[in-house]
């Protein structure tokens, strides 16, 4: 489904990706690990077609990053992206308008379990707020990937359940769940796969049962090694 | 997917835009019943808004137009705007399109407010203005009206495909440096890299211009004037196919060297 071969991306003299190769497959939740500044969002990005200017070859679904590859995937950034002048349903309106597979039925529901209200604008909402009911929003479409860059990141442990539970109640399983964190300890149940970057190269790419009988260790507890300062 | 990327490109900007045009429409009535040579100091209270709120109009429609290019394209929106699934080509005629229709419609309102203050004004105050009127009646009666006329209707006319082309033009010129300035070839200093990019290009573009060819409308006198179509089809084409031109750049410059950060 997606396929990375030799992706390198570099900022002036840093270097974010060096050389990153990957075949992800769907039917998998995939955890893509790393500390602050180990390339994760720039490789979410250049998956979303926010960075284009990288070398290497990206193939969604056997086609290059377009609007092919932005039906097919729904994706979580790590910051706000509704503006301001909006209320929730004129959000929903937008979705609704630009993509087949959002589920209306879906999102009202969600916004009940994860007590938002439609009808407040993006502007009185909290931060908390903004990033739930853009949650809401992404995992209302029932697409074939999703992507969702550091869902737990700068959340309280009560909030990263609701979220954790939101986006394993409603992902197909025949999709392909991308996230990336470097919180390991409350999420590495989830994943069915997990990939370390540090330093914008990929040192480990397996399945989660595989390492943990390799290595005879946690996720967490090698993400620790492995990234050990 | 044009359509409904225009319908929220026009939701995301009329809330800034109307409640203005609304001011201009009423104070343009409020100033025409006001304006009297008896009522001096109430003319300057009604009128003085008035054309403070033509300038305002004008500001924020500027503001409003950069806003469009640059907040709902590479701000945190640039996030949603890059991730729907329309192309690039779409998105940024959407944009183009929106801006269009906001000048168009500021145009409109300017030209309706102030034939508004003027109709109602001397409807209003026609017993005083009557006896100025007789006064100059020699003068009004001079006027050639019949050849003034039909050739302000068809100046009006001409003018109406250079004006389109020049929002054309206008548009694809705020694009091509905003693009510019959020691709991978800029990475700090963007807004005076903007400005610089904008206004070198902008000269050159014009000074080929008016290097290349001479002015398509001469005026013989005051209310006779000449038009050299094949010029005026040379200014046409030349900033048509530069905005074109400037479209594709962009687009192409979006496609491969966007940074969003």
């Amino acid at each position: 489904m997606i396929e990375l071969k030799n992706v390198s991306k570099h900022y002036k003299q840093t270097e974010a990706l060096k050389n990153v190769s990957l075949s992800l497959k769907p039917g998998k939740i995939v955890g893509i690990l790393g500390p602050n500044g180990s390339g994760k969002t720039t490789l979410i990005k250049i998956l979303n077609g926010l960075l284009r200017d990288y070398s290497g070859e990206v193939l969604i679904d056997n086609q290059g990053i377009g609007v092919h590859s932005k039906n097919l995937i729904s994706y979580l950034p790590d910051q706000t992206y509704l503006a301001n002048w909006m209320t929730g349903e004129k959000a929903i309106r937008l979705f609704k308008d630009m993509y087949i597979d959002f589920d209306e039925n879906r999102m009202r529901d969600l916004l009940t379990k994860l007590k938002l209200d439609a009808k407040q604008s993006i502007k009185t909402m909290s931060k908390g707020m903004k990033e739930r009911f853009q949650l809401a929003l992404v995992m209302s479409r029932k697409a074939k990937i999703y992507i969702l860059d550091e869902p737990i990141g700068g959340v309280d442990p009560a909030a990263r359940e609701l979220i954790l539970n939101t986006i394993l109640d409603n992902y197909a399983s025949d999709s392909l769940v991308i996230i990336s964190t470097h919180i390991i300890s409350e999420i590495e149940q989830i994943f069915d796969t997990v990939v370390f970057l540090k330093d914008g190269e990929v040192v480990l790419c397996d399945d989660v049962d595989q390492i943990r009988s390799t290595h005879n260790k946690s996720i967490d507890e090698l993400f620790k090694e492995v990234f050990k300062c | 997917m044009l359509i409904k990327l225009i319908r929220n490109d026009i939701k995301s900007s009329y809330r800034e835009l109307f409640p203005l045009y609304m001011g201009l429409l009423l104070f343009a009535v409020i100033a025409a019943v006001s304006v009297n040579p008896e009522r001096e100091w109430l003319s300057v209270v009604t009128v003085l808004p008035f054309f403070a709120l033509f300038i305002a109009t004008s500001v924020i429609l500027t503001l409003t137009i950069i806003k469009l290019f640059t907040n709902r394209l590479y701000s945190n929106e640039g996030y949603l705007t890059f991730t729907l699934p329309v192309t690039t080509l779409q998105t940024f005629m959407a944009k183009i399109i929106t801006a269009s229709i906001w000048i168009i419609l500021t145009i409109a309102v300017y030209i309706l407010a102030t034939s508004l203050f003027a109709g109602l004004w001397t409807l209003l105050n026609w017993n005083i203005i009557e006896s100025e009127f007789v006064r100059f009646a020699y003068i009004w009666d001079k006027i050639p009206w019949q050849e003034i006329i039909p050739e302000a209707i068809r100046l009006f006319s001409i003018s109406i495909p250079q004006t389109l082309v020049g929002i054309l033009y206008a548009c694809s010129m705020i694009l091509i440096t905003v693009v510019f300035v959020n691709s991978s070839y800029v990475s700090n200093k963007k807004l005076l890299i903007g400005i610089i990019v904008y206004l070198v290009l902008n000269f050159i573009f014009n000074n080929i211009n008016s290097n290349l060819m001479t002015d398509w409308l001469t005026y013989t006198d005051l209310h006779n004037f000449e038009i050299n179509w094949l010029m005026y089809g040379l200014d046409l084409l030349y900033f048509g196919l530069i905005s074109i031109g400037l479209i594709a750049g962009s687009v192409w410059l979006n496609d491969h060297k966007l940074e969003l950060e």
